[in-house]
């Protein structure tokens, strides 16, 4: 019988606003590579940042071992044997293997003097161990990402831990070096060591993992050895919850309002997709589908290789961010902080930003239709803030996706594209903004969104396009969309 | 079969990565060369001490800035605080009639204190450190001013002056110490732990801090280096000349930012080495003196400099973008 | 008086109490951060007046402190427009040196002195939309950039003026150039020399075409952050060239103002001006990090440093005293600064 090497137990944890995880259990053995799925924000992440020591528990305990600990911080949980490898490279391209994987380790003689032979030796031994192939003096920099995503895990590994987390570790590497990735793990495996694997990519879980748990809304939901399910099971238990919100009435459209044949990128490959007018139309599918490349693409933020966009039938050539608004195209950012607001400015500044020239007398800026134009949005929009000079910054998160929402009806675009809008915001923040979304469309605007919260897709989508891997899937009618079904094609499990 | 294309790029991948070694050879080649040329005038033993001589007065900054610079920051108080160090360490010599061994001592305590300064206001007080190095360089400068009087020469100390003036084998003392203090430095920087965490720090501060590194600390220590490294040029400048002077080439810390950045030193941080920067400014001094003799008007000298920097930073840029 | 009065409009619905109310100011200051050189310039005209009126308040003096601002003045509205949208140009005190002498030897070469202005404008654009496209297109750090292209004009610099200085020796000195040329700056309306109109009228000009004109209210957000500049439709790469066009445009207008001045015979004169009027700007409230500040604040910074400089004449203080107090009021700006970011309502 494998040994139980970590038990969690009971956990509990809130952050301002929402419950992200809901008295969790979850356990791991020795030598088991261990799948966590479920949909973003159904509490993965943040069961991991736990683990990891980046945050505390409110309610409930965690064995190691069998015997129960408190994890204060990172450097805690290294010291207690459970390393993590994030999404985020942490390695340094200016130096060289060893000195990434030993990072502000490396073995010293006397005044600090780094014993190179020591260090290399301890690499190549790490390295042989692993199964990977590189040369341990060679810049980190040279190598592909799938490369250096293995040299960030012999960096966890170089900690010999007992617990090896990894999130999403195949997100930014290619099918074809996953096969690397596996055969590291595999003999991590005969070696003892624990693996948490999180992954929403169910081709892979099946290849690699011994169970599988799933989580949905902060809850664990099931806990299954991975021979005895199939990919049915998995997106079962990941989605099929009571919709909180109704169907709302669609309306007819028969007008296409846009279309794009063709577009290709290094990102996403043959998208084509139309748009009705008065329509809502959404791009579902799980995260890395490259649902935001193409609409970034679209919208003149990044560049397209080959395709054609018709707007009201007529070829538009859109190569900047200025050709697309000037065309009638809006988008909301993914990443609001960074891409959306200016975060140290306030928040009649933010709501003017995209529309200056219509906020100006002549050449100069009208701030009193600035003021007005901000107050009458933050009536409309219901932005909670002390005043419009507020700086966004202050503001919750809601409040925040409203700000950007405000900015983009005073540009009052032809076709709205809005990604993942209502990413960390709360219940009663959500529901006002799909009001906002469906009235925009009684007065004609066309709206695309983006997003990975499937209750969301199926309540207030007309149609829905779920792109898997780079490409589009499979098309739903609002009315035949189902979670399960749209989970299926998101998994690249249905063509 | 390597197709050209990948071989061209290979070719700015070495001047990339390899860049002390790269400036190495060219120097090389540009030195055979013109002593081939010239070899009465440029390919001359004195011709080179010169040349290194002349490199010597600023070197100090250029390593400290290097150190700096790898960290991510940048610090435009070092020139001052060089001054400082040399008229505090004549002024307590011939007014307070210290021994030559205690001016020296009390004027790095003072320089590693201004370099304290620094490393508060940027690592404590969150303030940008060009415009804050900027700030106390004008404050030390002043106080450098005031002590000056009208400049400390004539040390009573001839020891002071022996340390300076010696010529051995030909070659100038403060020549000696430059090139100790860069095999020191060169080595620190490049193989002790506490030294590396530069790197770390100025690659991604957020993982640095993950693995375990006090970012304050570090930050701080090192500004505390650099002011002492810029002391200790100041007094060795003082000796050579056996004068304490507050006449510093005004941008002299941007003089060493241009060498360091053609030695490969990133001015984002995180990369580049103490052997680089050293390199860029041996090619800058070897390049100048090497066109003076070969009669090409002194005067556009910077002016070659300005294009190789830019060139140099470019092809830094086209290799980080075949990279990815 | 006025500026407590505005101080007070601000401190809406917050209690009055002692405590408060310094908190209040502080904040106050930290958002309208021009206070503290006008406050500085204030209190030295009023002194100055009580203390030493017959020097003080001279003719002589008064136009000489407002001449001896408005070069550098004309400078600080491209450099004031740089740091707003997060960039730096350090090579403003060799391009003054070299369209300087530029101007010098054009004129004494026997080019109309209309001529002669234009092309030193247009190689100073030249110039600067290279430096732009190198920033903004090829992605050179700017610092880097402006400091390689500050080389290159010292380079040029010394080049033509040896040169020059040669041809001098052949009879044509460029030293003593034409009055029609030198009329420019030297010539006097009202008492005051010109070139104090001409940066009256550039700094008027330029402070209300960034506070109200729609075009360059987009620096503000570009400096605060270029992307989502750019996803709300500003075209930034375009914009920064620009910059670097503007900045190196009134480098040479002050370049030509003090080849006029001088007959070009001060072939460094203008060595370390960019320290000089960057520490003016950040004096003046404009945030190195970017997006924060006003043209009429970097004004203010720089007849604060140039008031400093005449007040310590006057009373015949040491000059190195000029160094310590400049350093200390720009330590003062930038730690307020620093600490600015935790303020929350930007007014």
């Amino acid at each position: 019988m494998s040994k139980l090497v970590l038990s969690v137990k009971g956990i509990t944890k809130d952050f301002p606003g929402v419950r992200a995880l809901k008295g969790v259990d979850f356990d791991l053995n020795e030598g088991e590579i261990h799948a966590l799925c479920g949909e973003n924000g159904a509490g993965k992440s943040t069961l991991m940042h736990i683990l990891a020591g980046v945050f505390k528990q409110d309610v409930g305990e965690i064995l190691l071992n069998g015997e129960k600990v408190s994890i204060a911080n990172q450097k805690n949980a290294n010291e207690l044997g459970i390393s993590i490898v994030y999404q985020e490279r942490s390695l340094v391209g200016s130096l060289n293997v060893a000195e990434n994987i030993f990072a502000a380790r490396q073995p010293v003689g006397a005044f600090s003097v780094i014993k190179w032979k020591k260090l290399y030796d301890d690499t190549t031994e790490l390295l042989l161990k692993l199964g990977i192939h590189i040369d341990p003096k060679a810049i980190v920099d040279q190598f592909s990402p799938a490369m250096q995503q293995m040299i960030e895990i012999a960096k966890a590994l170089s900690l010999n831990p007992q617990v090896l987390i990894l999130d999403e570790p195949t997100a930014t590497i290619t099918e074809k070096e996953v096969g690397l990735l596996f055969s590291l793990l595999r003999k991590l495996k005969e070696q003892g060591t624990a693996i948490i694997y999180i992954s929403h990519r169910l081709a892979e879980i099946f290849q690699i993992a011994d169970r599988v748990t799933v989580f949905k809304d902060g809850e664990h939901i099931a806990t299954e050895e991975v021979i005895n399910i199939d990919n049915e099971w998995i997106v079962n238990k990941m989605v099929g919850r009571e919709l909180y919100f109704n169907r709302v009435e669609k309306l007819s459209h028969d007008e296409i309002i846009l279309e794009c044949i063709g577009l290709n990128s290094s990102k996403f490959k043959d998208i084509n997709f139309k748009v009705g007018k008065g329509e809502i139309v959404s791009f579902a599918g799980l995260a890395g589908a490259g649902r935001t490349e193409v609409m970034r693409g679209l919208f003149g933020a990044d560049k397209v290789s080959s395709g054609e966009v018709f707007i009201n039938g007529k070829k538009v050539r859109i190569r900047h961010v200025n050709d697309a608004i000037k065309n009638g195209i809006g988008y909301l950012p993914e990443d609001r902080k960074d891409h959306g607001l200016f975060l140290e400015m306030a928040v009649s500044t933010n709501i003017a930003s995209a529309s200056l020239k219509k906020l100006s007398k002549g050449m100069n800026i009208d701030n009193k239709l600035i003021n007005k134009t901000s107050e009458t949005y933050r009536k409309k929009l219901n932005i909670i803030t002390p005043s419009i000079h507020q700086k966004v910054v202050n503001l919750s998160g809601g409040n925040q996706q409203k700000v950007v929402l405000a900015k983009w009806l005073v540009v009052n675009p032809k076709i709205m594209i809005v990604d993942e809008p209502t990413r960390g915001v709360d219940i009663g923040a959500k529901a006002e903004i799909y009001q906002i979304l469906r009235e925009l469309t009684k007065e004609g605007t066309s709206i695309i969104v983006v997003s990975s919260d499937l209750p969301e897709v199926l309540a207030i989508s007309d149609r829905i396009y779920i792109m898997h891997n780079g490409e589009i899937k499979g098309e739903l009618s609002g009315d035949e969309a189902t979670e399960q079904l749209v989970m299926k094609y998101a998994s690249g499990i249905m063509n | 079969m390597i197709n050209k294309a990948e071989k061209k790029s290979s070719f700015l991948s070495f001047i990339s990565t390899q860049r002390a070694l790269a400036l190495f050879i060219l120097i090389t080649i540009i030195s055979l060369l013109f002593s081939f040329v010239f070899p009465t005038t440029f390919g001359t033993f004195s011709n080179f001490s010169i040349i290194l001589l002349n490199m010597s007065s600023e070197i100090m900054i250029v390593i400290a800035i290097t150190i700096v610079l790898i960290q991510g920051e940048i610090d435009l108080s070092l020139g001052s605080n060089m001054v400082l160090g040399a008229i505090l360490c004549g002024r307590l010599m011939i007014v307070n009639d210290l021994p030559m061994i205690f001016a020296i001592i009390i004027s790095l305590i003072v320089c590693m204190a201004c370099g304290f300064i620094n490393g508060l206001i940027v690592a404590k007080l969150n303030v940008v450190s060009f415009i804050g190095t900027l700030a106390t360089g004008m404050i030390f400068l002043g106080f450098a001013v005031i002590l000056s009087g009208t400049g400390w020469t004539d040390f009573p100390d001839k020891l002071f002056k022996a340390l300076g003036q010696t010529k051995i084998m030909g070659i100038q003392m403060p020549v000696i110490y430059m090139i100790v203090a860069l095999i020191i430095f060169a080595f620190l920087v490049s193989s002790t732990r506490y030294f590396r965490q530069y790197y770390y720090i100025g690659a991604n501060q957020k993982a640095a801090k993950l693995s375990g590194i006090n970012i304050s600390k570090v930050k701080i220590t090192t500004f505390v280096i650099a002011g002492c490294l810029a002391g200790i040029g100041g007094i060795i400048t003082a000796m050579r000349f056996n004068t304490a002077i507050p006449n510093v080439g005004a941008g002299v810390e941007l003089r060493a930012v241009t060498a360091a950045v053609i030695g490969g030193v990133s001015f984002a941080g995180g990369s580049g080495t103490v052997a680089g920067a050293a390199m860029g400014a041996l090619f800058i001094a070897v390049l100048s003196n090497a066109l003076t003799i070969a009669k090409l008007p002194p005067d556009l000298q910077p002016s070659i400099t300005g294009v190789i920097l830019i060139t140099a930073i470019i092809i830094d840029i086209i290799v980080t973008k075949k990279n990815k | 008086m006025k500026i407590l009065s505005k101080f007070s409009m601000k401190n809406e619905g917050n209690s009055k109490s002692g405590t408060n109310s310094k908190r209040d100011m502080l904040d106050y200051i930290a958002k309208n951060r021009w206070v503290i050189p006008l406050v500085f310039i204030m209190v030295y005209f009023i002194t100055y007046s009580i203390v030493f009126p017959k020097v003080f308040l001279s003719s002589y003096n008064i136009s000489s402190l407002l001449l001896e601002f408005s070069i550098p003045a004309i400078i600080v509205i491209g450099m004031a427009l740089q740091l707003i949208n997060g960039e730096i140009d350090l090579s403003v005190g060799f391009n003054v040196m070299f369209t300087n002498i530029l101007a010098g030897t054009l004129i004494v070469l026997g080019v109309p002195m209309g001529w002669t202005i234009i092309i030193v404008l247009v190689v100073a654009c030249v110039l600067g939309f290279i430096v732009g496209t190198l920033v903004s297109r090829i992605g050179v750090n700017s610092f880097i950039a402006t400091l390689g292209m500050g080389l290159i004009y010292y380079g040029l610099t010394q080049f033509v003026y040896t040169s020059s200085y040669n041809i001098s020796r052949n009879g044509i000195d460029i030293r003593h150039l034409p009055e029609t040329f030198t009329k420019l700056s030297k010539g006097e309306f009202l008492g005051l020399q010109l070139p104090v109109y001409y940066a009256a009228v550039l700094l008027i000009l330029f402070s209300i075409l960034m506070a109200k004109s729609r075009y360059f209210k987009k620096y503000y957000y570009i400096g605060m952050n270029v992307e989502a500049s750019r996803l709300s439709g500003i075209s930034v790469k375009n914009m920064k060239t620009i910059t670097f066009v503007l900045s190196s445009l009134f480098a040479s207008v002050a370049g030509i103002l003090i080849a006029a001045r001088m007959g070009a015979s001060a072939a460094t004169y203008g060595t370390g001006w960019e320290l000089k009027v960057i520490t003016a700007c950040v004096i003046g409230g404009v945030s190195m990090k970017g997006g924060r500040g006003t043209m009429g604040g970097a004004v203010l910074g720089m007849l604060f440093a140039i008031c400093l400089t005449n007040a310590l004449r006057i009373a015949y203080a040491p000059s190195n005293l000029y160094k310590i107090i400049e350093g200390s009021v720009l330590l003062g700006a930038v730690i307020l600064d620093a600490q600015m970011s935790k303020r929350k309502v930007v007014g």
